[in-house]
Order: C-alpha cells, then sequence, then structure tokens
C-alpha cells in the first residue's frame, strides 16, 4: 500500500491519500442528528443530575440517589463515545477491539469492590 | 491501444478481486493506522483513569464517614466563599461539553474541507479548554486556602467554611486523591489545548487544505473527547456521589 504515493483529490467525497484512499466515508444523518441532538441529551442529563442532587437527595434516597447518578454518567458517555467520538459508525471490528476489553475495568471494579466492602467490615464494623 | 496501469487505481482493484473484509488489500477496521493508534492510546488511558477512580471508590467504600460534596464544593471564586454548593462545577461542566460541541463541529468542517470554519470552531474549543483549566487553578486554590494538601484533609464533620475552621478529623486521603485525579484529569486537559494550538497553527497555515486531508483534526478531536469523557465520570463520583 505505501507504494501507491499518487496523493491528489478527485473532487468531492473520494480522495487517494499516501496509504491508499479511504473506503469509509462520514456522512451519518444532519449535523442535527449527529451533533446538536446528542448535545441536547448531554446537557438535559446534567441539569437532571443537578436537580437531583440539590434537591431530591437527601440521607433515606441516598442508595438510590447515587445508582440513578451512575445510569445517568453511563448514558452521557455512551453519547460521547457513539456520537461525539463517533465509534457506533466505525467498522464493527474497530469498535469491538475498544468496547470488549473495557471488560476488564468491570472486572477490576467488581475486585475491588469485594475488597472495599471486607475492609470495612474489618476496620469498621 | 491498451492503457497502461496507474499505480493510484490498483488499489480499487485489489479491492475488487478481495470481497472478504480481512482477506487483505484493504482495511479491515476502515480506519487508517493514526486514528487507529488514537483509539488504542485512548483506551489504555481510560484503563489508567479507571484505576484512579476504582482506587478512590474503595478508600471512600473502607470509611464510615466520607466529606459531603456540597459542603466542600461550596464556593463560587468572586462570588462566594460559600452558599453556593455545585454551581462552579456546574459552569466547568458546561464549558467542557461546550468545547467539546466545537470540536465536533471543527471535525465536520474538516470533512467538508473548509478550513474557515476549522478554524473557528477550533479556535473557540481552544478558548474553552482555556477557560476550564483557569477555573480548576480557582477551584484549587480555594481548597488550598481551606488547608486541603497532598496529606492533609480539612473538611471533617465540623468543617466550618462561614467561620474559617478547619477539621482534619476525617479521612486524610480524600484530599490527596482530589488533587490527584483531578490534577491527572487537568493535565491531559493542559495537553489537549497543546496540541490543539499546534493543530490550530497548522490549520491556519493550510497544511491539510493543501494535501485534503482533514484527519489530524479528526484524531486531536478524539483525544478532546476524550478529555471530556473522563470529566463526566470525575464529575459524578467526585461531586455528585
Amino acid at each position: 500500500m505505501a507504494g501507491h504515493s499518487s496523493h491528489h483529490d478527485h473532487g468531492h467525497g473520494t480522495k487517494v491519500f499516501a496509504d491508499g484512499p479511504l473506503e469509509h466515508h462520514e456522512t451519518h444523518g444532519t449535523i442535527f442528528q449527529r451533533i446538536i441532538l446528542p448535545f441536547i441529551w448531554l446537557l438535559l442529563i446534567t441539569a437532571a443530575e443537578f436537580f437531583i442532587a440539590l434537591v431530591i437527595k437527601n440521607e433515606d434516597n441516598k442508595t438510590a440517589v447515587d445508582i440513578t447518578f451512575v445510569v445517568m454518567t453511563l448514558v452521557k458517555a455512551f453519547f460521547i463515545v457513539s456520537y461525539f467520538m463517533h465509534l457506533k459508525f466505525e467498522f464493527k471490528g474497530l469498535k469491538w477491539s475498544i468496547v470488549f476489553p473495557l471488560l476488564f475495568i468491570v472486572y477490576l471494579l467488581v475486585l475491588m469492590v469485594l475488597e472495599g466492602t471486607y475492609m470495612y467490615n474489618t476496620l469498621v464494623g | 491501444m491498451a492503457t497502461p496501469v496507474i499505480a493510484s487505481s490498483a488499489p480499487d482493484a485489489a479491492h475488487q478481486a478481495t470481497p472478504t473484509l480481512w482477506g487483505g488489500a484493504r482495511r479491515p477496521m476502515g480506519a487508517r493506522y493514526g486514528k487507529l493508534m488514537m483509539w488504542f492510546f485512548l483506551l489504555s488511558d481510560a484503563f489508567t483513569f479507571s484505576g484512579l477512580l476504582i482506587a478512590y471508590g474503595v478508600l471512600r467504600m473502607s470509611h464510615e464517614w466520607w466529606p459531603n460534596p456540597e459542603v466542600v464544593f461550596q464556593s463560587v471564586p468572586f462570588v462566594a466563599d460559600y452558599g453556593m454548593p455545585l454551581i462552579f462545577v456546574g459552569i466547568m461542566t458546561f464549558i467542557l461539553i461546550m468545547s467539546s460541541v466545537t470540536m465536533v463541529l471543527a471535525v465536520d468542517a474538516g470533512h467538508k474541507q473548509n478550513q474557515k470554519m476549522v478554524t473557528f470552531w477550533l479556535f473557540l474549543t481552544i478558548i474553552g479548554g482555556l477557560m476550564f483549566l483557569g477555573c480548576q487553578a480557582l477551584e484549587w486554590e480555594h481548597l488550598i486556602h481551606q488547608g486541603a494538601t497532598m496529606s492533609r484533609n480539612p473538611f471533617g464533620p465540623n468543617y466550618d467554611p462561614v467561620n474559617h475552621i478547619a477539621d482534619f478529623s476525617a479521612p486524610q486521603n480524600f484530599a490527596q486523591l482530589f488533587f490527584t485525579i483531578t490534577g491527572f484529569h487537568g493535565g491531559h486537559v493542559f495537553s489537549g489545548v497543546i496540541l490543539l494550538i499546534i493543530l490550530f497553527i497548522n490549520v491556519v497555515n493550510g497544511n491539510y487544505q493543501r494535501s485534503g486531508d482533514y484527519e489530524m483534526v479528526e484524531k486531536i478531536g478524539l483525544y478532546w473527547h476524550f478529555v471530556d469523557l473522563v470529566w463526566v465520570f470525575v464529575f459524578t463520583f467526585f461531586y455528585l456521589i
């Protein structure tokens, strides 16, 4: 591939780069669908988080509120990664080689939550 | 007369000859080397931040009492020293989300080969990054002023911002974890701004316009969005929960 050094723009859409043409092209939906809508969702979820933290949260509902916060955070992460970082529209191979290794984080999390509970019970309980 | 085969048409011919994705002569991941490596770098960076945040979670879980974020973070620099919980971090979060949006718009303008708009949106993104860094400096300054250091935490149960009374009888690693994790994130924002400035100079000079290839905007954009992504988690686990 590196041998194809011809390097010019063939008008709109198809470009030939130093290391070959890019087969996959970018336009998926309008700017509203790709950028504005995810942005509105991020703003709304963040605003809801502030509302919950300042108005709804109290000593009695703390656990339920904290779980809600984590779920909202994961939804926001989904919007950033799939739309802003465009991962939703990438090839399957790229998508899964990024998403699958994240399971190791879940594994570490489970491991350390168990350890944290044990430490709490030993030191405090 | 037979036309000689020119070099630039060879990849297309090879593409048609091998219909399978992994059969060779085409990119099985649909992305070029640089972008692929940016993704894998970000994956490794995600592991680093996960390690820090999970360590924070475990230390917090193993304590009976932990400082309440609404008490610790209740100042707005130049406005009020106390009494406005989470307002300032709300402003910081908004700035970072906005700079992510301007970055997406810069990438989009790059796909359209629109040099002027790439310049415009990149400029706004740099401003957003600098504003975030300024806010973080102000917040750190306030916390240090309250007595927080890498080894001391003044936000114990009897901490009183109104009468400037510190209480060091709380978990000491709170401030250390806060400075380490937000500092590591802030370091990423800082290097992101440096990368954006270099990118901005290249865009203004027309380097990408000449080669017809704005992929560098996309690659640095990925890094910038990742910084925003990490902030989403830092925000939840330090300021909300």
